[in-house]
Formats: C-alpha cells, sequence, structure tokens
C-alpha cells in the first residue's frame, strides 16, 4: 500500500484544481535575465545585478542560503546559560564570567551591500574565530530548519520554520544533551516553565 | 521517448555548452507546474508567485549537474519551489507579525492568475488557509505527493504531513460551508 492510499477520508475538495498554470509571457525573459545575470547562461553580463532579482533588496535573495549555512560554532565549547547568569540585568553590573545568549534573527531582507556571499559567510566566521580567541564565544551553532511546539500535554507539534505563529515572547534558553527527540522532549516537560504553562519551542541543533 | 528521457537528453546538451536552446525547452517543458505551485502556495500572488519561479530555476540551473535522475525533473523542481517558499516565509513573518493582520485582499483580487474554469470558492478558500496547510494540501491534494515527499520537502514527519492534510482539509471545507452560508 502506497502513503496515497492511507486512510484520509472524506472529500477532497481540491479536486477539479489543476497544476499546470500557463506562466506569464515575459516571465521567461525574467527567469534568463537572471540566469545570465548570475553567469549562469553565456553571453550576456556576468555575475551581478539583474532587474528585479537579486541584491540585497530582493525578497529572495540567495543570502538567505548562506545565512543559515554558516556555522558559527565549530570552535565553541557546550554550555547551559545557569539563573545565575542573568545577574547583571537592569543595571546592575554583570558579575564576572556572565553568560548571554545572542539570538540572530533576520527580519528581511540582509544589508549586505556589495558583499559577495562568501564575503559575508567569512565575516561570520571571523567574528567567531575572534570571538573564540578573546574567549567570549562559548557556544555557536546552526540550528535545523524545523520545530517542535510543545505547549501540552500531548505531543510536541512538528513544523517547518515559518509556519505558525510564534509561541509567546523569548525569555529564555536551555541547551541539554538527549540522544533522542523523545529524550529532548521530556527534558522540556520537566522544566518549571512547562510547568508555569509556558511553551517550551525545541529546535534541534544541526550536527553539521 | 519517455519525458524523463527528453529531460535527460536536454540537461546533458544544457550541461555540455550551456546552450540557452535545451534551457528554453527545460523551462518550456516544466515552468507551467512550478508556476502553478508557486501561484498555489503563494496564496494567488502572482508576484510572489514569479520570484518564486525565478529562483527556483536559478537554484535548479546551478543544481542540475548534480541532478542525478532518481525523481522526475518536475518533482526536483517542485521540491526546490517549496524550499524557496519555506525560506521567503520565515524571512516575511516577522515583517507580517510586526504589521499586526496581513495586509487585507479583496476577495477575489488575486484569482486573475490561476485557470478561470477553476471553481473560485475553492481558489478563495484555498488562499486563505494557513501556510503551513495550505502546503500539504496542495502538495498533497494538488500535484500527487506522497506523504513521504511531502514530509520531505516541508521538512515535517510523514504523520505531521497526515495530519496537517487532514486539518487543511477541515478548514478549507469549513471556509467552504462559511462561504456558501453567507451567499445563502
Amino acid at each position: 500500500m502506497t502513503d496515497r492510499e492511507s486512510d484520509i477520508p472524506g472529500p477532497d475538495p481540491t479536486d477539479g484544481l489543476v497544476a499546470e498554470v500557463a506562466p506569464p509571457a515575459d516571465l521567461r525573459a525574467q527567469v534568463v535575465g537572471r540566469l545570465h545575470a548570475e553567469g549562469l547562461l553565456p553571453g550576456l553580463a556576468g555575475p551581478g545585478r539583474s532587474p528585479g532579482a537579486g541584491g540585497a533588496g530582493a525578497t529572495l535573495a540567495r543570502w538567505a542560503l548562506t545565512a543559515a549555512a554558516v556555522v558559527v560554532g565549530f570552535l565553541g565549547g557546550r554550555a547551559t546559560a545557569s539563573p545565575a547568569a542573568v545577574d547583571g540585568v537592569g543595571g546592575a553590573p554583570a558579575p564576572a564570567g556572565a553568560r548571554w545568549a545572542l539570538f540572530l534573527y533576520e527580519d528581511g531582507p540582509m544589508a549586505i551591500g556589495d558583499r559577495s556571499l562568501d564575503e559575508v559567510e567569512g565575516e561570520y566566521v571571523a567574528w567567531a574565530r575572534q570571538a573564540a580567541e578573546a574567549g567570549t564565544l562559548v557556544l555557536g551553532e546552526k540550528l535545523a530548519e524545523v520545530e517542535f511546539v510543545l505547549d501540552s500535554e500531548a505531543p510536541p507539534l512538528e513544523r517547518p520554520l515559518g509556519v505558525g505563529d510564534p509561541p509567546g515572547i523569548l525569555t529564555g534558553m536551555f541547551v541539554v544533551e538527549a540522544p533522542s527527540l523523545e529524550a529532548a522532549v521530556e527534558a522540556a516537560r520537566s522544566t518549571p516553565h512547562r510547568a508555569f504553562g509556558g511553551t517550551v519551542l525545541i529546535r534541534p541543533i544541526d550536527p553539521t | 521517448m519517455s519525458g524523463s528521457d527528453a529531460d535527460g537528453r536536454l540537461i546533458a546538451r544544457f550541461l555540455e555548452r550551456r546552450d540557452e536552446g535545451a534551457f528554453d525547452a527545460l523551462y518550456d517543458r516544466h515552468t507551467p507546474r512550478v508556476y502553478g505551485l508557486a501561484l498555489r502556495l503563494a496564496g494567488g500572488a502572482e508576484a510572489d508567485a514569479r520570484d518564486l519561479v525565478q529562483e527556483t530555476w536559478v537554484r535548479a540551473v546551478n543544481g542540475l549537474g548534480r541532478f542525478r535522475g532518481d525523481a522526475r525533473l518536475s518533482s526536483w523542481l517542485c521540491a526546490i519551489c517549496t524550499n524557496v517558499w519555506r525560506e521567503g516565509l520565515r524571512r516575511t513573518r516577522r515583517e507580517v507579525d510586526l504589521e499586526g493582520a496581513p495586509e487585507p485582499v479583496a476577495p477575489g483580487s488575486r484569482l486573475g492568475a490561476l485557470p478561470p474554469h477553476e471553481p473560485v470558492d475553492v481558489r478563495r478558500a484555498l488562499d486563505g488557509l494557513a501556510p503551513g496547510y495550505r502546503a500539504v494540501v496542495v502538495l498533497y491534494g494538488v500535484y500527487g505527493f506522497s506523504h513521504a515527499e511531502v514530509a520531505d520537502m516541508l521538512g515535517i514527519s510523514e504523520g505531521t504531513s497526515k495530519s496537517q492534510l487532514l486539518r487543511g482539509r477541515r478548514a478549507l471545507l469549513r471556509a467552504l460551508n462559511d462561504e456558501q452560508g453567507d451567499e445563502s
């Protein structure tokens, strides 16, 4: 039995929708122009910008790929933020050795100017190396592109990134070692955060 | 000659000498399917669908040398398109959150890009689904991918694909019923 024959009951309301749609006539020129601009087709401009595509302002800039692929943790050790590490917030001086979590977000196209993607990646790597040498960097990891939302006694909801609402305001983090997702979920369930009604978002750390 | 054979020959021709004619032929053969998927994933927004198709072809051409032929080229392209869409969703999400509700869309204002013979109410209801539901409903229901393939494309488990499909279909039917209720 193939999984298309699995038990999905009820009518399919999408019956009657077609898979193929004639593209706009000018789309081909746009695609070919972009391929030329990227140096993927010969004959026109080399790598650079093409109208309506690429560049720091593009909605789907290739930057996203590189940013996702950057691993800044190759020099890092492993540590878990301890409750004491939050001392120093609110104006009091932070004790020596306090740890801080830096969460990297992308709010849209990144202002990378004319840098190449290699240059952008290089800046992350250089920063990580410098921070590690200075003893500042404790942990840097690339996160896998999936998340598990644990907000009830039910199994966590698995979803790709960008699907669904964020589970609230980010207020803390733990990094745990666990041999399986189930074990990680157990660890998440055991946190006081769940007991207090909070949601724990579980993100696997990419092993690369 | 099968479609796969034809694709294989065109790919070889393209890789051998970056033949634009070979690319044109590949474009003609597969873009209607990729564009259709892009439009569905983008909720009918034509500009977004164009960006998706463009980025899909750029990545595909970049990776054609690694295409093994163990999947159909059209499936491979759809997988790339879905991946590009997911990345775009990640990037635009926060803007949407900051703005509050998504930009309102007049009923039917995005429907022009899709085939006119399709049931408008279904298209409208599909466009209104949450992106996660819409993706599974479209990939499984319209494009015929298996749950294993959908799971792979969306980075979820097969079980999640099945449950998302169920929930998505229910939401779609609910929206259709609501729409019919409004009209009566």
